[in-house]
């Protein structure tokens, strides 16, 4: 198997606070790799870092073995590695269509005389192109008919799909989804695994998922990264991690400390 | 389609005929025409401030810089043989020097965010009038005379200029280029992790927005015939601004209706002063001054009641992209 990602010894602090503390982890292609742990334990931190939000004190992280550390974040994105955030950031005032055809810009590429005199062939071909793929990806999330909603008037959960078709649009070779299920009923839960498991099946991208719940992970994934206060604290298939007594540990705190 | 092209030739047509019709006949006097000629390039000036503030987000305060590159360059080319043979060259230099201003201002200065970014422009707008003002070779401080005469004070020139700068403006926001501006002013970390270079669409919209400024500013000194540094300064910016936030950001048609308020209002102001000169104190007060007040009151009642603007975002359907509708 070939890794895609390789997060090498990373830590990334924040004044005293080291978010991720010395982490390491490979997803190879056409895994659904998870990382899993309480809240505050440097999940999301860890996507930051591998998305360029933020730059590492310590480590590397590479993706097909190129190092990307302090590499622009668009740049990044191009590459192929394209995410969604714990806390959906759509372009909430623009169109359901707007926000997946924004994210076609490889697409839509022609000069800017084309787009100005909007009469040459590559203008319209490309406007066309954008607007086909736009329909299939919307398509496949059931937003086809409400394409013409502005954004933030989707229901939660719909929006979370819009943020996947949107970061699918990149045509990425991994996938980062940082809490996916987050505000999902159950249903919607199982829905929502089942397009992850089709993402990877059919168009064979490598899927790198965070859970707060580990239901959803469970399910999914074929290996479960945990961690706890910025450090890795296991890793393996589903059935070790659940019983893990290191993660049933930092598990239970956690909600010991919820109760009280 | 191809039923709204003819229909909006037709219209634009008529716009045309209308106003040099009437002044051919004698219906209008010439005073009524050129206050159109000025609407002409009020409406290019505040629909690519729009482009840069509306479109793409960034907070400019140094819009009459990029209108007085591209007049003073304009001006000076155009002095040196005042004929038809170099007014485009002319007209492309002047629209082309600002978008090179526009280029050079963006690189430092598009790190800025918000107001910051407001200040900065706003400093650069005063640069700008100083350096005129030390600059011999365009009359400096005294201001420099163009040698024009009437013939290129034509309407059909300026209704044609605005037109297509205004329908080339109109193209790039319903393109993929307008539609990277827009998710930069949306959301720039969004606009980053799908991969867009937020920078260099900034920059973009800035040298954009003023090459269509260069164009109005050259459109300005054919009006006037003469440059001031101070037609340049930052109040003029500011009457820009107005425009735009007027019509309401993002909405170039909008822009249309704040500068023919603008220019309604202003126009407006000089025959009531001469009425208000017969009235104690009023009289006192210059047309300046009243368009000041009246302008700021304007604004506070715009914020208040349409804080959107009058197009509240929206377009007049004639002038969206049929196939690119934005909502
Ligand atoms: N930008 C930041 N500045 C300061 N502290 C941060 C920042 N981002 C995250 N942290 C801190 O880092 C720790 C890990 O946060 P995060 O990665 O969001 O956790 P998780 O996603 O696992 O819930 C938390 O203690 C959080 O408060
Ligand atoms: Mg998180």
């Amino acid at each position: 198997m070939k890794p895609v990602l390789e997060f090498a010894n990373v830590t990334v602090s924040f004044g005293g606070l080291k978010a991720v503390n010395d982490v390491s982890f490979t997803v190879y292609e056409g895994q659904i790799f998870g990382l899993i742990g309480p809240n505050g334990a440097g999940k999301t931190t860890a996507f930051n870092a591998i998305t360029g939000f933020y730059k590492p004190d310590k480590g590397d992280i590479l993706f097909y073995g190129e190092s990307i550390v302090g590499k622009p974040t668009w740049w990044i994105s191009r590459k192929g590695i394209s995410r969604t955030f714990q806390n959906i950031r759509l372009f909430k005032n623009l169109t359901v269509l707007d926000n997946v055809r924004i994210a076609l810009h490889q697409t839509a590429r022609y000069g800017l005389f084309d787009a100005a005199a909007r009469l040459t062939p590559r203008f319209a071909t490309r406007e066309e192109e954008v607007l086909s793929v736009s329909a299939e990806l919307l398509q496949s999330v059931g937003l086809y008919d409400e394409k013409d909603k502005i954004a933030s008037q989707l229901p939660y959960g719909k929006q979370r799909e819009l943020e996947i078709a949107r970061a699918l649009a990149l045509k990425p070779k991994l996938l980062l989804l940082d809490e996916p299920a987050a505000g999902m009923n159950p249903t919607e839960t199982r829905e929502l695994a089942k397009y992850i498991k089709e993402i990877r099946d059919r168009l064979g991208i490598t899927v790198f998922v965070i859970e707060h719940h580990m239901d959803l992970v469970m399910t999914i994934c074929e290996e479960i990264a945990v961690m706890d206060f910025g450090v890795k604290i296991a890793q393996g298939k589903p059935e070790d991690i659940k019983n893990d007594p290191r993660v049933i540990a930092a598990y239970l705190g956690q909600e010991v400390e919820e109760s009280a | 389609m191809r039923k709204r092209t003819l229909q909006m030739l037709l219209i634009l047509l008529i716009l045309f005929l209308v106003p040099q019709l009437l002044y051919n006949l004698g219906f209008i006097s010439p005073y009524i025409l050129s206050v159109l000629m000025e609407l002409c390039f009020f409406a290019v000036s505040a629909v690519s401030l729009n482009l840069v503030f509306g479109i793409a987000g960034q907070f400019s305060l140094g819009q009459a810089a990029f209108m007085g590159t591209g007049a003073y360059v304009f001006g000076y080319i155009i002095n040196r043989s005042p004929n038809w043979v170099v007014f485009v060259p002319a007209l492309l230099a002047g629209g082309l020097a600002a978008a090179s201003l526009g280029y050079l201002v963006g690189l430092p200065t598009l790190r800025l965010k918000g107001d910051y970014l407001g200040i900065a422009t706003l400093a650069l707008n005063q640069i700008f009038v100083v350096v005129i003002q030390n600059l011999n070779a365009v009359g400096g401080a005294r201001g420099y005379i163009l040698n024009l005469g009437q013939t290129f004070r034509q309407w059909w020139l300026f209704f044609g200029l605005a037109v297509i700068s205004i329908f080339l403006m109109r193209n790039v926001v319903y393109s993929s280029w307008g539609r990277l501006m827009v998710a930069v002013r949306e959301d720039e970390i969004a606009a980053e992790s799908v991969g867009i270079d937020t920078t260099k669409a900034k920059i973009w919209a800035f040298v954009i927005g003023a090459f269509f400024a260069g164009i109005a500013g050259a459109m300005s000194a054919v009006y006037s015939s003469f440059l001031h540094p101070s037609s340049f300064n930052f109040i003029q910016s500011f009457n820009y601004m107005v425009m735009v936030i007027l019509g309401g950001l993002g909405s170039l048609s909008g822009s249309l209706l704040g500068a023919g308020i603008y220019v309604a209002l202003l126009e407006g102001f000089r025959i009531a002063k001469d009425y208000a000169s017969y009235i104690p104190i009023l009289g006192a007060i210059t047309q300046n001054e009243y368009r000041i007040v009246f302008f700021a009151l304007a604004l506070i009642l715009i914020m208040l009641y349409a804080p959107k603007g009058l197009m509240g975002g929206r377009e007049f359907s004639f002038f969206k992209g049929k196939e690119l509708e934005r909502k």
